[in-house]
């Protein structure tokens, strides 16, 4: 089990043996995902010094692509214009915040030292986890349908992971902003 | 000199009414996002009070969505930006 605790202003997570290398691998799945082979996703040197890309950008095919990278407008010219301002800045950022995470979760003994600076890449880093895995698994609001599984069932890896970040994202965003 | 028209037509007040609604930001509800993490963004990125953050996220959880800032079309399309990197889901519309 995760333990989660404050050492100054700084968040301490004892992630044990297990969780070490299932975060690093969601997080670096992800982050492939985002920018597949670890490239901004626009070759055009001026588009990757502005963040702008030259052409037109499509909404992703993926679902869970699509739940991290939404449309911003109702209709569809404004939605693509949008995207084509925002889209690479978006995925290197999100990308960057996994690699944050993939750095902590390989850190030395499974202790991930998370400064200030660092709490918003990280909740925002999970929380684009459990968005894809969430997606991946149809979760709803009225998740009922997924608490009696079978034990065989091939969605219980996956759950019993969302289920675990949950808890880490609700446990860090207690000691950062408690109740 | 000029000479003031002697009257305005129409559709040149409704173009520039028109340019003159604020723009909103909508936050969607869904099932993925904490209700603690959806108010600590609203804190974090409008520096709204836990009260204020915590009824807005109200909203978008009971009401399916809700409008959590106003401005110009520039300011919100920054706000959407901001919101969708930290993986809330939200559009922007005129009000």
């Amino acid at each position: 089990m995760t333990h989660i605790e404050r050492d100054g202003d700084v968040i301490v997570m004892q992630l044990t043996a297990d969780e070490r290398p299932i975060l690093a691998t969601f997080a670096a799945s992800l982050a492939d995902m985002l920018e597949p082979s670890g490239q901004p996703v626009d070759a055009d040197p001026l588009a990757k010094l502005v963040g702008i890309s030259a052409g037109p950008v499509d909404r992703p095919d993926d679902p869970a692509l699509r739940r991290l990278l939404p449309d911003a407008y109702d209709d569809a010219e404004g939605a693509a214009e949008f995207r084509r301002l925002t889209d690479a800045d978006l995925r290197a950022e999100k990308a960057a915040n996994l690699r944050r995470i993939i750095d902590g979760a390989t850190a030395a003994g499974g202790v991930v030292r998370i400064n200030p600076d660092e709490v918003d890449p990280w909740l925002s880093g999970i929380n684009d986890i459990r968005l894809v895995i969430g997606e991946r698994l149809a979760i709803t609001d009225d998740g009922d349908h997924l608490d009696d599984l079978d034990d065989g069932d091939p969605r219980l890896p996956a759950l019993a992971i969302y289920h675990w970040l949950t808890d880490m994202q609700g446990w860090i965003l207690q000691l950062v902003d408690p109740d | 000199m000029t000479i003031a028209p002697e009257h305005v037509r129409e559709s040149d007040v409704d173009e520039v009414e028109d340019a003159e609604r604020p723009w909103v930001t909508i936050v969607w509800n869904d099932p993925v996002n904490l209700m603690s993490y959806v108010t600590y963004v609203f804190q974090k990125l409008f520096g709204y009070s836990r009260e204020k953050a915590t009824k807005l996220m109200l909203d978008v959880h009971h009401k399916g969505r809700a409008a959590v800032s106003s401005g110009t079309r520039e300011q919100m399309e920054h706000d959407v930006a901001r919101l969708h990197a930290a993986g809330l889901w939200a559009t922007l519309q005129q009000d």
